[in-house]
């Protein structure tokens, strides 16, 4: 088994993704999407290890559940024809319903063959590379990116502060929402200042 | 060759009438390590943030002043120009990182300063050796403990090789064994230290000049526990497993002060957390007599209370005073509004933030958000108070006042559990030392 995908740089790797992600909306076509759906399968079995196979299967359960979800949608809702009963299977809405779940289906599967083969952080740095974007934009880019884990914490810290004081907070408390972006600016600010510190500069 | 700060006069807000720093005079020769103190909130790490040149870049005013290294002045130099010169580890770990993990950002590091990207992966791998961190090479920071991040922001600092290193409580939040060891590897490498800590037993030895920012004598922790405590048990942890760490069997009596230590990252707050049901666990672990998985966690609320290390985790309010009210008014629904306000004067002058009534508390120095965090919890009235390093980033008189309080709090029948580095204050004031995960290290 080779590991091809991952080894591939992932600059020229996401600008063929977007490509073909690209050219697929222009595509209304479902043998196409389903084609789409069947080369990047073929992709991800020849190009990556067993390990990464694993992790795409476990990714892809869920995705096939909602995707029988709008295949169903499409199929008993789908047909608008004049002689169309709402609510009636009929050859029209199977096609609808089997045009947006291959859509689906190819659109995920393009979006999980950049995502299970590529580090974020090594596609950033190639996109700074190839693109001589600043490095002020890659590396602000990869900060917030980075912070996503730390706002998560943070409000599971806020809502776990007022719980153990005793403050009524909902699962979307606007107080919770508050205490957290405010420790999130404050995160910010002190990350930029901790950039600079470590020589950070244009 | 030395840093040297003539005359430093510096402010947060133009109109302000009192300075942070007023008419300083400083020298730090080079290849020293000198040690900084004064009380919390005197404008220590203000003074650290002006010396690196991070102030007034990011924020403030300098009024009057210079600030030269080497006879550069460092004001008129960018961030990647001054790192050679001068460079800061800051006070609290969980905001000093951009990427993901320490392999990651020491490549940023070694990239702002122009080393070769062919050099780069061997550079880190001599950092991450040089202060054993291979184990939490790749690992996400926000998966590391507070002493584990504190440990990492030093290789990261090391790596940028800078003449001048700037410390603020670098190492609050790690044991004291391997402090000892790394201001050791400091001296060795015979860099110029600059460190800001309260804790001057760690230094001993090792530094070459003590500092008082406003004067106050450096004095050693001496306060006596002598207070009996019931017989009556009410937490018990046998046979404790918390995401994969074992802990000894705990027996915690009733009104009796205990002190957690332990080596960073052996699962001291995962400890607390469990407590108040925030982790799964194997093994039983008993509050008040119930299995803590089979009580509700609103119970475990009112009768727990916990201040967190990060103190800014924990504030809910918009001011200074409001959060301390909002407390009292939790606890102390009967009285009337006369009555708090009073009580929370009361709270607010015994740990000295009334003169801070109307500031938001994340305006709060590091110390002084400390002391407001355990303030808005020590006002209630829970069965058990557990304190995840309360004296970190405090002055003597402060950390007295705030033990003094704790002390009183458990005469009246509240137990008491911190967790700390400070091994000086865990055996002079606990009834009971409690040691976690002997061997962990990094």
């Amino acid at each position: 088994m080779s590991n091809l995908l991952e080894r591939m740089n992932p600059f020229y790797k996401f600008i063929a993704i977007s490509l073909v992600a690209t050219l697929l909306t222009f595509i209304h076509s479902y043998a196409a999407n389903f084609w789409v759906f069947m080369g990047c399968l073929l992709i991800f079995f020849l190009g990556t290890r067993p390990q990464t196979w694993w992790r795409g299967a476990k990714i892809f359960i869920p995705i096939i559940g909602v995707g029988m979800g709008i295949f169903l949608t499409g199929a008993i809702w789908g047909d608008t024809g004049a002689e169309s009963q709402f609510g009636t299977l009929t050859l029209a809405s199977t096609q609808t319903g089997l045009n947006l779940l291959w859509r689906f289906f190819s659109f995920s599967a393009l979006g999980l063959l950049i995502c299970l083969t590529t580090d974020a952080y090594d596609l950033v740095k190639s996109i700074q590379k190839q693109t001589k974007i600043p490095r002020k934009f890659t590396y602000g880019l990869m900060s917030a990116v980075n912070m996503v884990p730390h706002m998560t914490t943070e409000y599971r810290n806020a809502r776990l502060a007022f719980a153990v004081r005793g403050a009524k907070a909902g699962p979307f408390s606007l107080k919770v929402i508050f205490a957290m972006l405010v420790n999130c600016f404050r995160w910010s600010e002190m990350l930029a200042i901790a950039m600079i510190s470590k020589g950070f500069h244009e | 060759m030395s840093l040297q700060a003539n005359n430093l006069t510096f402010k947060y807000f133009k109109n302000t009438t009192k300075p942070v720093i007023e008419n300083l005079d400083f020298t730090v020769e080079k290849g020293t390590i000198t040690l900084l103190t004064g009380k919390s909130g005197s404008g220590k790490s203000t003074l650290g943030y002006l010396l690196s040149g991070l102030y007034p870049e990011s924020a403030g005013f300098l009024t009057s002043g210079k600030i030269c290294i080497d006879g550069v002045d460092i004001t008129q130099l960018t961030p990647n120009q001054r790192v050679p010169y001068v460079t800061m580890m800051f006070q609290n770990p969980d905001l000093q990182f951009c990427m993901n993990n320490l392999e990651q950002e020491l490549a940023f590091c070694l990239e702002n300063i122009a080393v070769p990207e062919a050099d780069i992966p061997v550079l880190t791998t001599e950092a991450i050796d040089f202060l054993k961190l291979e184990p939490l090479r790749t690992q996400p920071f926000h998966t590391l403990s507070g002493g584990q991040k504190q440990k990492c922001a030093l290789c990261c600092i090391l790596a940028l090789n800078s003449q001048y290193i700037i410390l603020d409580e670098a190492f609050a939040n790690i044991d004291p064994q391997s402090t000892k060891e790394l201001i050791g590897m400091l001296r060795q490498m015979n860099v110029t230290v600059l460190a800001i800590d309260h804790n001057i037993d760690l230094w001993e030895g090792h530094y070459d000049q003590l500092i008082s920012l406003d004067g106050s004598a450096a004095k050693v922790f001496d306060l006596k526990l002598d207070l009996p405590h019931t017989d009556e048990t009410i937490i018990t942890a046998t046979a404790l497993q918390v995401n994969g760490i074992d802990y000894p069997d705990i027996e915690i009596k009733k009104g009796s002060i205990n002190a957690v230590v332990g080596a960073s990252g052996s699962g001291k707050s995962t400890f607390f957390k469990t407590l108040i049901k925030q982790h799964p666990y194997k093994g039983s672990l008993r509050f008040n007599q119930q299995e803590v998985a089979k009580t509700r966690r609103k119970r475990l609320f009112n009768q727990c209370g916990i201040v967190f290390q990060n103190p800014a985790n924990q504030f809910l309010a918009l001011t200074t005073y409001d959060e301390v009210l909002f407390s009292v008014k939790r606890w102390y629904k009967d009285k009337n509004t006369q009555w708090q306000d009073a009580k929370t004067m009361e709270l607010l002058r015994m740990f000295k933030l009334d003169t801070h009534k109307k500031y938001s508390p994340y305006m709060l120095s590091g110390g002084q958000q400390r002391r407001l965090a355990v303030l808005s919890m020590i006002a209630g009235s829970q069965d058990v108070l557990m304190l995840d390093e309360p004296t970190y980033g405090q002055d003597y008189e402060n950390m007295c006042a705030m033990m003094q309080l704790l002390k009183e709090k458990a005469a009246t029948g509240l137990t008491i559990i911190f967790a700390t580095h400070n091994m000086q204050i865990a055996q002079q004031f606990s009834h009971q030392l409690i040691t976690i995960g002997g061997e962990k290290d990094v």
